[in-house]
């Protein structure tokens, strides 16, 4: 009755037929491999980050296998590590400990990428996971353990080990800014909902109209779109350059990410009442290229001046 | 399809009791043991008829982990009915309930109608909350307690069809449907410091 599935590179069970690794994909990943080799052999976190060159790479892709390794570079993990003492990690992942936080995430775990088999069966995938959310739990306490952190951590641990992917989860909280999507009262969750409801009203304006008719709002998606990093919406390999030009480049990329969305299918969402919108919400990056999504998605000119804007504006409409 | 009434019902509850599940097997009769948990509210339609009436229902599907409480006002808020959903194997979760009836008391429409849902019937032996109990609640607040298994489907129609009832009960109690079916279905998602404001001013007294 299950229908054939193939397990994809990233541990995900899928359709056999999405989309083959064509040996050009293999060639050119390749070379690109030699430039990135060459290149992190000088890297230089001050340097090179902001340099335009390596800009222009990481929006082509960081090769899989170096992922691990820029990922970490980019949100200078190193300098992280050394804020806190060298056993830090371990000493929290050993803190025998039930809790609120604990509990939810013991009751969590098997539910996240219950599609992958890495994490789909009480092995070590989840007990890694476990270890790393009720780590950052003891380190961040305000917080403690939030749905959709399981997502972000369990993706780090395609690329990197346990304790790299723990620190990664702070560096995304902490540096990336992502932590008041997970405080408690969601203010970054709020402010998001803000800049996504004037962008899709200045960028797609019938589309706009339309969702105010039945009465959806467009920002609806933020808590699994942005708030996931889209790991859970983008197919993975968009996802991961989605991830790759965010870990450069900051959040701008995942409001501009969420304008193209609707924008690939306004014509048609326009046209739809809205629990129809939300059937076709789940596939429209089914058919999204990785190379065409970047592509595409640079073309939407956007520029932190207006994000910032929206922002004050936002934070005015608070204050009044 | 004519439709005479268009309602919108949120499903509360506490993390992974079933909520999507409920909803998944109420309105596309599918139930998925691995389902991942929610981050996003969810929407699903369903047309019904009660007695002469056919009804759309617009089940807005909630996260349920208690930090994204911060968000159900934006689902809740104009809502007609409630499905408040626990775990008759966690005990916890039944006493979220009882919160989420304090808060939509205060907070949502005046007219809201509730039904207690005891999911996961199907795991009878684990149960922790007496069957009599819950149900001795539900009558107390004026709600309807069905047992649930989004598992074996047993109870789900019921459910649901049944918040349907008590609405249309209580539009024809009150003499008239309750404003335009447009309006009902509205969500809209407006910023925490309104959501606050109101807050305040409807538990000062």
């Amino acid at each position: 009755m299950s229908a054939e599935f193939v397990i994809d590179r990233y541990g995900f069970r899928s359709a056999p037929q999405a989309r083959p690794r064509r040996p050009s994909d293999i060639i050119r990943e390749n070379a690109r491999m030699e430039k990135w080799q060459e290149m992190l052999q000088r890297w230089d976190y001050n340097v090179l980050r902001r340099s335009e060159w390596v800009r222009r790479r990481i929006r082509k892709g960081i090769p899989d296998s170096f992922r691990g390794r820029v990922w970490a570079e980019l949100a200078n993990l190193k300098q992280l590590k050394e804020e806190h003492d060298a056993g830090y990690y371990r000493s929290l992942a050993e803190t025998v400990i039930e809790n609120k936080a604990t509990r939810d995430i013991q009751l969590d775990i098997n539910r996240t990428f219950p599609d992958n088999i890495l994490f789909s069966n009480e092995g070590i995938g989840q007990q890694t996971l476990f270890r790393i959310l009720k780590a950052y739990a003891l380190h961040d306490p305000e917080i403690g353990y939030c749905q959709g952190m399981g997502f972000l951590t369990g993706l780090f641990l395609f690329y990197m080990p346990e304790e790299d992917a723990f620190w990664m989860l702070i560096a995304v909280m902490k540096k990336y800014e992502m932590r008041e999507f997970y405080m408690p009262g969601m203010p970054g969750v709020y402010k998001a909902f803000y800049k996504v409801n004037a962008l899709i009203k200045q960028y797609l304006p019938a589309l706009f109209r339309h969702f105010e008719e039945i009465g959806i709002s467009p920002s609806m998606f933020v808590p699994s779109w942005i708030m996931t990093l889209y790991i859970n919406y983008l197919p993975t390999e968009v996802a991961l350059r989605v991830l790759d030009v965010f870990f450069n480049e900051g959040p701008k990329i995942l409001y501009r990410i969420y304008i193209l969305i609707f924008k690939e299918v306004k014509d048609e969402l326009v046209e739809l009442a809205a629990d129809k919108i939300f059937n076709r919400v789940k596939t429209i990056p089914d058919s999204f290229d990785p190379d065409e999504t970047i592509k595409k998605v640079f073309k939407i000119s956007l520029g932190r001046a207006r994000l910032i804007d929206i922002d004050k504006e936002y934070e005015s409409s608070r204050g009044n | 399809m004519e439709v005479d009434r268009e309602f919108k019902i949120v499903t509360l509850g506490e993390g992974r009791v079933g909520k999507t599940s409920l909803a998944m097997r109420y309105v596309r009769g599918q139930f998925n043991e691995k389902e991942q948990s929610t981050t996003n509210a969810n929407f699903l339609e369903k047309n019904i008829r009660i007695n002469e009436t056919s009804i759309k229902l617009n089940i807005w599907d909630t996260a349920g982990q208690e930090r994204f409480r911060a968000l159900a006002p934006n689902y809740y808020r104009e809502a007609k009915g409630a499905l408040l959903v626990y775990d008759i194997t966690d005990k916890e979760s039944f006493w979220k309930v009882v919160s989420w009836v304090e808060e939509l008391k205060m907070q949502a429409d005046k007219d809201i109608s509730f039904v207690i849902a005891g999911n996961k019937c199907d795991l009878e032996l684990d149960r922790q909350i007496p069957k009599e109990q819950a149900i001795a609640y539900a009558k107390q607040i004026g709600a309807a307690h069905y047992s649930t298994s989004a598992k074996s489907g047993m109870g789900v129609n019921e459910c649901f069809e049944e918040i349907a009832k008590l609405i249309l009960d209580k539009e024809s109690r009150s003499g008239s449907p309750i404003r335009s079916s447009k309006a009902r279905s509205r969500v809209i998602v407006k910023n925490q410091e309104e959501v606050v404001k109101k807050k305040k001013s409807g538990g000062c007294c």
